[in-house]
């Protein structure tokens, strides 16, 4: 058993699936669902609009990707990946309607000690104001690049997903994201 | 003369903003505007009433349970069910939870840093925080160790520059009054209860299905079956139970007096006049009034705690005259109507999407002060007794408690009295299987036409859900009047202030740049809707604006 097997992962796609790119995290992780089968230690989870609900179940994990829409004033489309740590000044979170967001809930877990490593695959937006489940057709076209993106950020930490065939049924990620069990 | 916005006030859920005017270092009048319209009620009209606990349960992801509960009591109500004992324990159990996890984070998360200077903490002595620890209370990583890590990791922090939630707090402001090795040690219990709070939600998710969001209710009792019969499932639960009355018992309590014990003053701050409770924690099963809440409901006007008297939901009304919604007469909920209008701001006229709600048509303060008086003036024993430890422990008269400090000591005393019992609770559930009894579901019917409503307290107040059913079984009409609405509900038709405007009347603020006097009293009511402050500098015009943690 190498030591990738035995790393936890967390692979967190978060967002509001009704304010159109603002879902492309949760869209983006479904798709990673259905067409792939992962090792036991990925754990695939849809955060929704989750802050510090999730701080369990990513203190659980010991490298957690997150998928998510972000503001990093590049032409909407453009998929960024960057660590959490060392992210770039000009890149925001989009502000959401809780005060204790994702942003904030991650900005704290250093504080709570042996935090995991966080890496961020993130797209820039065009649209999130809007009503509507379908992502801006920008948004869209980038949602290749960004499984793209997340597989090849899992293969880096030695997790190599098996292709799902087109029959078989893909798993729940939607609900018991703070469960532990 | 001085107004000053503040828009969004942060750490709370959605947004509230709060416009006061100062003169002479005090408050002197206050407005607080919701400026978010949901039309949840427009939403559930013609649909399945069963849909109602799902749909309205998702007005928010921090209050989660509480509106289905309020919800499922409503329907429960309406087809005339009497729920099992089993399932009336379960909910009260599930709702025992959520008073924890709501009250202890709003103390640490959302409302310590109004009392805490956490860039401060940098300043203390590790030995002397162990030694604070040592004589408030016994709690393990309490070592001399433990607190120079805890300012280590604070310091990394800090020197980061990305403060997270901390940012764009008033650190340094002069009123910040704890020493160092106090401030220290509220950092640490902070992120000891970030830790702590995951195992709160575990315990929502063993009996309520997940966390937020419990699926268990349905109409006529619970279905988490399995987990219900199941003594292993039970006894973790209980394990949790005890780790949370541990904090507790030695760190959230000794933390409240030992801040309260440097800002007594804040004891005649920010106190409002009526008081409403629903009551909640019923005894037996049966229809709203017939159900012997362990925490009775009850209304008090003018602070008068000896004579509290029944609530009578008839005399419940909410009106529109300054809320953006077309005008009308005041209205009962089941009559209520919900036909929201563009928002303009205007100070003499409309400004807030909240419509004002009215009990024999005064303005009611709801929530854990409300609550915890009605259990005083009733002589629940462990409340009672709570109260007079606190009160002795501070040397502060029991008029003290109409106020920021009494409401914020209140939400303390609620979370361990209900703590300590909900072990009785998980005792019963045991004791019924042990008869045999394995009823979770009472039999019931489609009622048809059909009225029912669901009244509860909640962790933040008084939460009322109506339902209207027609002959096809469909909602008609849906109500909710939530507690953040009865708190920072706008003026009504008569010009009378809204609790929170009341309370903020009268408030010093000693540098208007710097309003932290506002955010203790506007946080302490725990609202749920978010605020930035724009001052206008009455001899310049001046507009500052800025965002407050």
């Amino acid at each position: 058993m190498s030591d990738s097997d035995k790393m936890r992962i967390l692979v967190l796609g978060v967002g509001n699936v009704l304010l159109r790119d603002e879902g492309v995290g949760v869209r983006v992780l479904g798709e990673l669902a259905r067409r792939f089968a992962f090792p036991e230690n990925v754990r695939l989870v849809d955060g929704g609009v989750l802050g510090l609900s999730l701080t369990g179940t990513i203190m659980d994990a010991d490298h957690v990707v997150v998928i998510d829409a972000v503001r990093g004033g590049k032409p909407p489309g453009t998929v960024f990946r960057f660590d959490w740590e060392a992210r770039p000044d000009h890149i925001h979170y989009k502000d959401s309607l809780h005060q204790i967001d994702l942003m904030e809930t991650m900005a704290i877990l250093p504080l709570l000690g042996d935090a995991p490593k966080v890496t961020v695959v993130g797209v820039e937006y065009e649209d999130i104001d809007g009503w509507g489940l379908y992502l801006t057709p920008k948004v869209e076209a980038a949602v290749e690049k960004m499984i793209a993106a997340v597989l090849a950020e899992l293969d880096a930490l030695g997790v190599r997903p098996l292709a799902r065939s087109r029959w078989e049924k893909a798993p729940d990620v939607f609900g018991g994201a703070s469960q532990g069990n | 003369m001085a107004k000053l916005t503040i828009d969004p006030i942060t750490r709370i859920e959605g947004h509230l903003r709060i416009d006061v005017e100062i003169e002479n270092g005090k408050v002197k009048d206050a407005w607080s505007s919701a400026q978010l319209f949901r039309g949840l009620e427009i939403i559930l009209k013609g649909r399945d009433p069963r849909d109602a606990p799902h749909i309205t349960q998702r007005a928010c992801g921090v209050c989660t349970e509480v509106h289905a509960l309020a919800s499922i009591r409503a329907l429960d109500d309406a087809a005339g069910v009497k729920i099992p004992d089993l399932a009336r324990l379960t909910r009260n159990l599930l709702h025992g939870v959520q008073f924890i996890h709501d009250h202890i984070t709003h103390f640490y998360v959302l409302h310590a840093l109004d009392w805490v200077d956490v860039v401060n903490a940098l300043q203390a002595d590790p030995k002397k925080t162990a030694a604070l620890a040592d004589s408030l209370g016994n709690y393990p990583n309490s070592g001399v160790n433990d607190f120079r890590d805890v300012k280590a990791r604070l310091q990394k922090f800090v020197d980061s520059g990305q403060l997270g939630p901390f940012a764009n707090g008033y650190w340094g402001h002069p009123d910040y009054r704890l020493p160092a090795e106090a401030n220290l040690l509220a950092a640490a219990h902070y992120i000891e209860w970030l830790r702590m709070q995951t195992r709160a939600a575990r315990m929502m998710a063993m009996l309520g299905g997940k966390n937020p969001h419990v699926q268990v209710h349905v109409t006529g009792g619970v279905s988490c079956v399995q987990d219900v019969m199941d003594v292993e499932r039970l006894s973790e639960f209980l394990w949790y139970l005890q780790a949370m009355r541990r904090f507790i018992d030695n760190v959230y309590l000794p933390d409240l007096l030992a801040v309260a014990s440097f800002y007594k003053d804040w004891g005649g701050i920010g106190g409002t006049t009526n008081f409403l409770a629903y009551g909640n924690f019923p005894q037996k099963s049966g229809p709203y009034g017939q159900e012997d809440m362990w925490l009775p409901g009850g209304v008090i006007f003018d602070r008068d705690i000896a004579k509290p008297q029944p609530v009578d939901p008839a005399r419940i009304t909410e009106e529109v005259k300054r809320a953006w919604y077309a005008d009308g007469e005041p209205r009962h909920p089941y009559q209520g109507v919900t036909e929201p209008i563009l928002p303009d701001y205007d100070y003499e006229g409309k400004y807030s999407f909240f419509k004002a709600p009215r009990y024999e048509g005064r303005p009611m303060e709801v929530g854990p002060l409300a609550q915890m008086l009605m259990a005083y003036a009733g002589g629940v024993a462990p409340v009672k007794a709570s109260v007079e430890a606190v009160l002795k422990h501070l040397d502060i008269p029991v008029t003290a408690l109409f106020s920021t400090l009494g409401r914020t000591a209140a939400r303390a005393i609620q979370t361990k009295v209900i703590t300590d019992e909900m072990e009785l609770w998980v005792n019963q559930i045991v004791e019924r299987l042990r008869v045999g009894d394995t009823e979770t579901v009472a039999r019931w019917q489609w009622p048809g036409e059909a009225m029912g409503m669901g009244l509860i307290d909640v962790p933040r107040g008084a939460l009322g859900h109506w339902v209207k059913q027609n002959a096809q079984n469909r909602i008609d009409n849906y109500q909710l009047v939530v507690p953040s609405t009865w708190n920072l509900g706008p003026r009504d038709a008569k010009g009378q202030l809204g609790p929170v405007e009341e309370s903020l009347v009268g408030t010093p603020v000693a540098d208007p740049k710097r309003p932290v006097e506002i955010l203790r009293t506007v946080h302490s009511f725990d609202p749920c809707i978010a605020c930035g402050v724009h001052v206008i500098d009455p001899h310049t015009n001046e507009v500052y604006k800025f965002k407050v943690l």
